[in-house]
């Protein structure tokens, strides 16, 4: 029992939680900022960038805006990433707890959304006419990208027979993966809000989009909550995708692999394209979003 | 906490995040602080960051020499910026006035509202002073040495 | 649900400070108004308290972007009040000065715009060239911005090696056509935010009165440098650039094409370059009694000084009308009916200068 506490605890705050997914979401977020510099040809910021920015927002002075209640405001971003943090302590990822359990998947697709409904909450809460008009974005935006995040993992459910992540990763390869490989990959940048679905903060309209009231460190915890939610995307998506080899490390590191890999191609996105208009993300979201999340679950259901 | 302040101070060196101000300047400085974000200069690469929100940013960089419809919003502005903060003036116009002090409708000088800790001369400054003044406004917020209001040139 | 939505005066979007105050209905606007003042100097005042020694000094900061044509506005006003004719080197000079201004005015412009609509990677692909823009001007004037090339009866400085000015200005040509001009026309996600976006009519244009490249985007064919040639446009034969889109992709073509137009011209009048003396031998520091108005085309469009003299060294009165006086107001007629989003591109098009419009 007190072993099962002390595992779970371990699981939640260092491996495959906070710290490590800390550490590694902030390598992640420098990489992808290092790449789109250098594609602009510019120097970039140094590896420690994303660390030091959170430490340095730790230590600001907050200003709690007027007309919002302090509960709201530092529980919201809390919230944020005690959920992802969640998730990531859930995944059965090498090293991990697995302590799968029925339904364990729509938790992990539930928690999943909780950084991002914190974040509309946190506009909408704010008062400022900004962080109002985004968060209505980031709203429509989710309505947007669930549709393919979630048909995509569904239908390796379905093909599963079970919402157990135990029983989805033992299936075999199939066709299914692949298309719901591609559903999911369809939905990574909108999830991670990057061009060019960035307009949800678009700074050119709406300052900071729904975190613009938010300062000092409880905007460094969205900005925590942010690079978690990075590792929890490339990790469920190397955890469905990548199939496991049979030694823990070997697997690890083909985990690693395809976590950079998407890591790099978000960022190729974003440095290649402009800031579409939320109206065109919506409809990129329901034509193409749609008709691969329709794929997917059609070939799941067939087979 | 010995350890967790001295990274703080670090931190603060390596992450100054900024915010630009135009108080009626004529554009020079802002174009080259436009530059300083560009390739050649590359504010990025010492880890500075430009932000839409004064409430985001650390350091408050400053243009033109403060008209009076500017004052009031220099002052808000500069209240926004959450604690610690340091004021970098940029360009000949926040210092004195340049060419316009005299007018009627100009205060002559961003000293009148806030105080300023780096003066960046020049009229414009060349990008790579600019970028020399925020990394020396940096230096100043990890050692807690900013915020000293300087003397204001006339009463 | 409707919104009133403030941008500015102090906005990420917005290079200067103006207000727009936008009335939306969820995400379409409704209607706009602007608000201008912010940066008054009272340039117009403090130049009638000063000579003309000190006005050039003084004008030139009136607009740091395109600071050298007010400069040479103010010194040809001077210039047709004292009957002083420029010696042919200089007009030459000042041509190829206020082409590189455009140049670096276009470009800038066209950083900021991308900036925008978000396309950050363009934004520093542009100001990467653009540096190459300063450096031109840091070689022939020594200083990157306010290049105080301009006297009255001339100009201050020499273009003393024309060559290396020239091979600059063919790179920065194959720049323009290879990188700028093919991306703005190909990328999909620039047309999905430009075309048929913040249109113009031709009949809104003239109701409006806009003049520059937003009025050669509307389909009017006006441009002082082809109306009332001045400097040597007569001479290097200038071709005006129109668009009839009216939108902002429009406006996007119409400069660019004004860029390559712009670098051909330097081009020209390098290689054209006469001999001669530069100014007059003698400082003009006092101007006979007379009134002049003076035009020049400047990177936005037409600017207007208007001098008065009484035979003292002082100007008795100097008016400033720029060309972001006139453009500004068009936000309105642009903006109605468009997406939130599309603004911060809307009025960007538009290439508002502030310091010009309050000064
Ligand atoms: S210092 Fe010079 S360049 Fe800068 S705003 Fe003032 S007048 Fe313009």
């Amino acid at each position: 029992m007190i072993n099962g506490i002390a595992q779970g605890l371990t699981a939640y705050f260092v491996w495959p939680g906070l710290l490590v997914s800390a550490l590694l979401g902030w390598l992640f977020l420098w990489l992808s900022r290092k790449l789109v510099a250098r594609m602009q040809r510019r120097f970039g910021p140094p590896f420690y960038q994303p660390f030091f920015d959170f430490v340095k927002l730790l230590g600001k002075r907050s200003l709690v805006p007027a007309g919002m209640s302090p509960l709201l405001y530092y529980g919201l971003p809390l919230a944020a990433v005690i959920s992802i943090t969640l998730v990531l302590a859930v995944l059965p990822l090498p090293g991990g707890v697995r302590a799968s359990f029925t339904g364990d998947l729509i938790l992990v697709l539930y928690l999943m959304e909780m950084p991002a409904f914190c974040d509309v909450l946190a506009g909408f809460a704010s008062r400022s006419i900004y962080g109002q008009v985004g968060a209505s974005r980031e709203a429509a935006l989710i309505l947007g990208y669930s549709l393919p995040f979630i048909a995509s993992v569904s239908a390796l459910a379905i093909q599963a027979g079970s919402f157990r992540l135990e029983d989805v990763l033992a299936q075999p390869f199939s066709a299914v993966h692949v298309l719901a490989g591609l559903a999911f990959v369809l939905a990574v940048p909108a999830r991670l809000k990057s061009n060019p679905f960035s307009i949800p903060n678009a700074e050119q309209e709406i300052v900071a989009g729904p975190h613009v009231e938010y300062n000092g460190p409880a905007l460094a915890l969205f900005e925590l909550a942010h690079a978690l939610e990075f590792v929890a995307v490339a990790s469920l998506f190397a955890l469905l995708f990548v199939p496991r080899l049979p030694s823990a490390g070997l697997t690890l590191l083909a985990y690693l692999g395809a976590a950079l890999l998407l890591v790099v191609l978000t960022s190729l996105l974003a440095a290649a394209t402009a800031r579409l208009q939320i109206h065109r993300a919506f409809r990129f979201y329901w034509t193409w979003g749609a008709l691969a999340a329709a794929a997917c679950v059609v070939v799941a259901v067939i087979f | 906490m010995g350890i967790f302040s001295s990274i703080l101070k670090r931190s603060r060196r390596r992450s100054p995040w900024v915010y630009v101000l135009n108080a009626g300047s004529c554009n020079g400085c802002d174009i080259e602080i436009g530059a300083v974000l560009s390739p050649r200069y590359d504010l990025e690469q010492i880890g500075a960051l430009r932000q839409g929100s004064p409430k985001h940013a650390d350091i408050l960089l400053i243009t033109g020499p403060l008209t009076l419809r500017s004052a009031e919003a220099v002052r808000s502005i500069y209240a926004q910026i959450p604690e610690p903060k340091a004021v970098v003036a940029v360009g000949s116009c926040p210092a004195t006035g340049n060419v316009f002090a005299g007018s009627p409708t100009v205060e002559g000088g961003v000293l009148n509202a806030v105080p300023v800790d780096v003066f960046v001369p020049g009229c414009p400054p060349r990008p790579q002073a600019i970028l020399a003044g925020v990394q020396e406004a940096a230096r100043l917020l990890a050692e807690g040495k900013t915020g000293r209001k300087q003397e204001a040139p006339h009463d | 649900m409707p919104y009133r939505i403030p941008i500015g005066p102090y906005h990420p979007a917005l290079e200067e400070p103006y207000k727009l105050n936008i009335q939306s209905k969820g995400e379409i606007v409704e209607d706009v108004s602007v608000e201008v003042g912010f940066v008054h100097r009272a340039i117009e005042l403090l130049a009638q308290r000063r000579n003309y020694v000190q006005d050039l000094v003084l004008v030139e900061r009136v607009c740091g972007i395109c600071s050298n044509i007010h400069t040479l506005t103010f010194s040809m006003a001077a210039e047709q009040i004292a009957s002083i004719r420029v010696p042919d080197r200089a007009r030459y000079i000042r041509t190829i000065m206020a082409e590189l201004e455009r140049l670096h005015s276009h470009l800038l412009w066209a950083g900021v715009g991308s900036e925008d609509i978000g396309f950050q990677t363009m934004f520093m692909e542009i100001y990467a060239l653009r540096e190459k823009v300063m450096d031109v001007l840091e070689i022939i004037s020594g200083n990157r911005v306010n290049y105080s090339m301009n006297c009255i009866g001339g100009v201050n400085r020499d273009i003393t090696d024309p060559d290396t000015v020239l091979a600059a200005v063919r790179e920065i040509r194959a720049g323009i056509e290879k990188t700028i001009i093919p991306i703005f026309t190909a990328n999909r996600t620039i047309l999905a935010r430009t075309r048929g976006v913040g249109v113009l009519s031709r009949e809104d244009a003239v109701a409006y009165g806009v003049v520059g490249p937003i009025a050669r985007a509307s389909g009017l064919a006006i441009d002082v440098r082809q109306d009332f040639s001045y400097a040597a446009y007569e001479e290097l034969g200038f071709k005006i650039v129109t668009q009839d889109t009216c939108d902002v992709m429009a406006r996007v073509v119409v400069r660019a094409l004004e860029m390559l137009e712009s670098c051909r011209l330097i081009e020209k009048a390098l290689l054209e370059l006469p001999g001669g003396p530069l100014r007059p031998s003698e400082l003009v520091t006092v101007i006979p009694a007379g009134e002049a108005v003076a035009r020049v085309e400047a990177p936005r469009g037409e600017v207007v000084y208007y001098l008065k003299s009484d035979g003292s060294d002082t100007p008795v009165r100097v008016k400033i009308r720029t060309p972001s006086d006139l453009n500004i107001p068009s936000v309105r007629a642009m903006a109605r009916g468009q997406a939130l989003g599309d603004m911060a591109i809307i009025q960007a098009s538009v290439d508002p200068c502030c310091s010009c419009t309050d000064r």
